[in-house]
């Protein structure tokens, strides 16, 4: 997939597609993830759905979303002439719906790839099981494969021991790209009420916050796969591209950092390309895994 | 019932005029718009001219960004008190309720503030004989923009509430037939709850209400009475809610109330304000 630069919306920031054509210029962008769609509309969690934390914020939105066929009936199509490249998120709550989802999708058509959510932690019902076994991962991973000719994104749980099984099993099961990768579980409370901030208890943590504990996710599956990977987690401005670039990903999402300001993506290109141009780089293409470290594995 | 432009938002490059401790707790922000023009990189094609912001209905609210040195992340909304297209000068009523809040208490004129907004759907324009005004609190403020637009003609009554003298703000701007003014520690007018005065009010005078229009913005108990009370009158009910808020502009739904009805709505995209009978006001209040 040809994108005019690596930029993306992540999943949950851009609604479904054009949402944000008022404030953000859709035009600059390489890609947009949309909201992750199920095969049943979802009303979402009980609120408060938002917490704030320390450089971040805590969500339980709980996949609110429109379901697939209004989706695909009332949204979808306005979304073709949009310049940036569409990557429709799907989720689902068994592999069976996995499949389905991404079988009506494929044959609406008007979008580029997929991106599957095998990882939001806030639902109850399967979702933190899926991303957290390879195999289950593997599984939905494979029906998906199988539904469709187009680009397969996968995006990774950071919740998890250990990413790189996960993302290894995904890869074999016919991932084209890894993004990693989604928030990570959190909490607050407020010690007046002394209740949760948020009404489903716990949600996932986003934003400045998670940023080093993303990259260091993001190195350990470039260093486990060979498929291209896309970096999402706290990035807020071209050196923090910079770095998840050098650790080795091709691409990445920005989510969080637009709600401090919808010019985020674009002061993040400007300033990508004001780096290029005044340290003599090509494309920062250029820099990619050009990390300079030797890891020494011990054998225990 | 004539229709008012709802301005595109835009992210704007706010210089804080002023910003002033006018009550407990409560503070005075006077913003001057700047939205950046085309630059050389055109990197921000969604702005207008430069220097001017978009013109704010009542009702409507701005997300403000506090200062990106601090560890905080979100923005906060806010309603407009006023807006004067003129000298492109906003003005917002807040009170600190919170660290956000206190830490954008602390910021000094000449600092630079990001905003986003107008937002939100303003106040509707009332039908009926009268408009009933019902403001608790910080409530109040977007009340005020709410009476100095209605037109000229329109009988206009308002009831302010707030726990002591001090808060009841901005009344000298009110307009208005009449204005009502209660406080809970009784240091200014009737001593009680905005809402016991409204309903001694109703009480008192022969009127049709039900050929009113009421609008209210204030506390979570507050809008579940008011909306109790239009019941029985059978008057047209407005409301304006509050939510934790992450986009601002209808994306992220994080701002969800519960619908009386199924599902939700958002409060930054389908409100914030709301006839009252669309709102779960139970769920509401535990969420407040």
């Amino acid at each position: 997939m040809e994108m005019q630069n690596p930029l993306m919306l992540a999943s949950g920031i851009a609604g479904y597609g054009d949402d944000l054509k008022d404030v953000v210029d859709l035009g600059k962008i390489g890609a947009i993830v949309t909201k992750t769609i199920t095969i049943e509309p979802r009303d979402g969690n009980v609120p408060p759905r938002l917490a704030e934390a320390p450089s971040g914020l805590l969500n339980s939105i709980g996949l609110a979303n429109i379901g697939c066929d209004a989706f695909i009936s009332r949204r979808l199509g306005r979304l073709s002439k949009l310049k940036t490249k569409i990557i429709v998120s799907i989720g689902g709550f068994s592999p069976r719906e996995y499949g389905e989802v991404a079988s009506r999708l494929e044959n609406a058509g008007g979008f580029e790839a997929f991106e599957i959510n095998i990882s939001c932690p806030n639902v109850r019902e399967g979702g933190s099981s899926f991303c957290s076994s390879s195999s289950i991962a593997g599984e939905v991973v494979g029906i998906v494969r199988s539904r469709t000719k187009r680009l397969v994104l996968v995006k990774l749980s950071p919740n998890v021991t250990e990413v790189a099984a996960i993302a290894r099993a995904c890869v074999s099961e016919g991932a084209d790209v890894l993004t990693v990768g989604n928030t990570f579980k959190a909490m607050a409370i407020d010690v007046q009420t002394r209740r949760p901030l948020l009404g489903a208890g716990t949600g996932g943590l986003s934003g400045p916050a998670i940023k080093a504990l993303s990259l260091a996710k993001v190195w350990e599956v470039v260093t486990a796969v060979k498929v291209p990977v896309v970096a999402c987690g706290g990035i807020a401005s071209a050196e923090d591209v910079l770095e998840f670039i050098i650790a080795g990903a091709t691409a990445f999402q920005v989510g969080s950092a637009c709600l401090r300001s919808f010019r985020a993506p674009e002061t993040i290109l400007a300033g990508i390309r004001e780096y290029c141009r005044k340290n003599g780089i090509g494309r920062i293409s250029d820099l990619r895994g050009t990390l300079l470290f030797e890891e020494v594995r011990n054998d225990t | 019932m004539p229709s008012e432009v709802i301005a595109t938002p835009a992210e704007i490059e706010a210089e804080v005029l002023d910003n002033e401790e006018i009550s407990e707790a409560g503070f005075l922000l006077t913003l001057g718009g700047k939205m950046p023009g085309r630059g050389k990189s055109s990197a921000h094609a969604k702005t207008s001219a430069l220097g001017k912001m978009p013109t704010p209905l009542p009702g409507q609210f701005f997300m403000v960004g506090l200062p990106r040195e601090g560890r905080f992340f979100l923005r906060r909304p806010f309603s407009v008190l006023d807006f004067e297209p003129a000298s492109n000068r906003l003005q917002i009523y807040y009170s600190v309720i919170g660290e956000g809040t206190r830490a954008l208490s602390r910021v000094p004129p000449g600092s630079r503030l990001e905003l986003l907004g107008p937002l939100g759907r303003p106040f509707p324009r009332s039908i009926g004989v009268m408009d009933v005004i019902i403001g608790g609190g910080r409530g109040i403020a977007p009340l005020v923009f709410l009476s100095r637009t209605a037109p000229r003609k329109r009988k206009t009554l308002f009831f302010a509430g707030a726990g002591s003298e001090a808060g009841l703000v901005f009344l000298d701007k009110v307009k208005a037939g009449g204005i009502f003014v209660s406080t809970d520690d009784g240091s200014l007018g009737m001593k009680g709850t905005v809402m016991d005065l409204l309903r001694g009010f109703v009480s008192r005078t022969s009127f049709d209400w039900s050929r009113s229009t009421f609008y209210g913005c204030g506390p979570a108990g507050l809008l579940k009475e008011l909306h109790g009370l239009c019941l029985r009158l059978n008057a047209a009910c407005f409301a304006s809610l509050e939510a934790r808020m992450g986009c601002g502009v209808g994306v992220c739904q994080g701002c969800a109330v519960k619908n009386s009805g199924a599902g939700y709505s958002l409060v930054c995209k389908d409100g914030p304000v709301f006839e009252s009978a669309r709102i779960d006001w139970e769920s509401y209040e535990v969420q407040r």
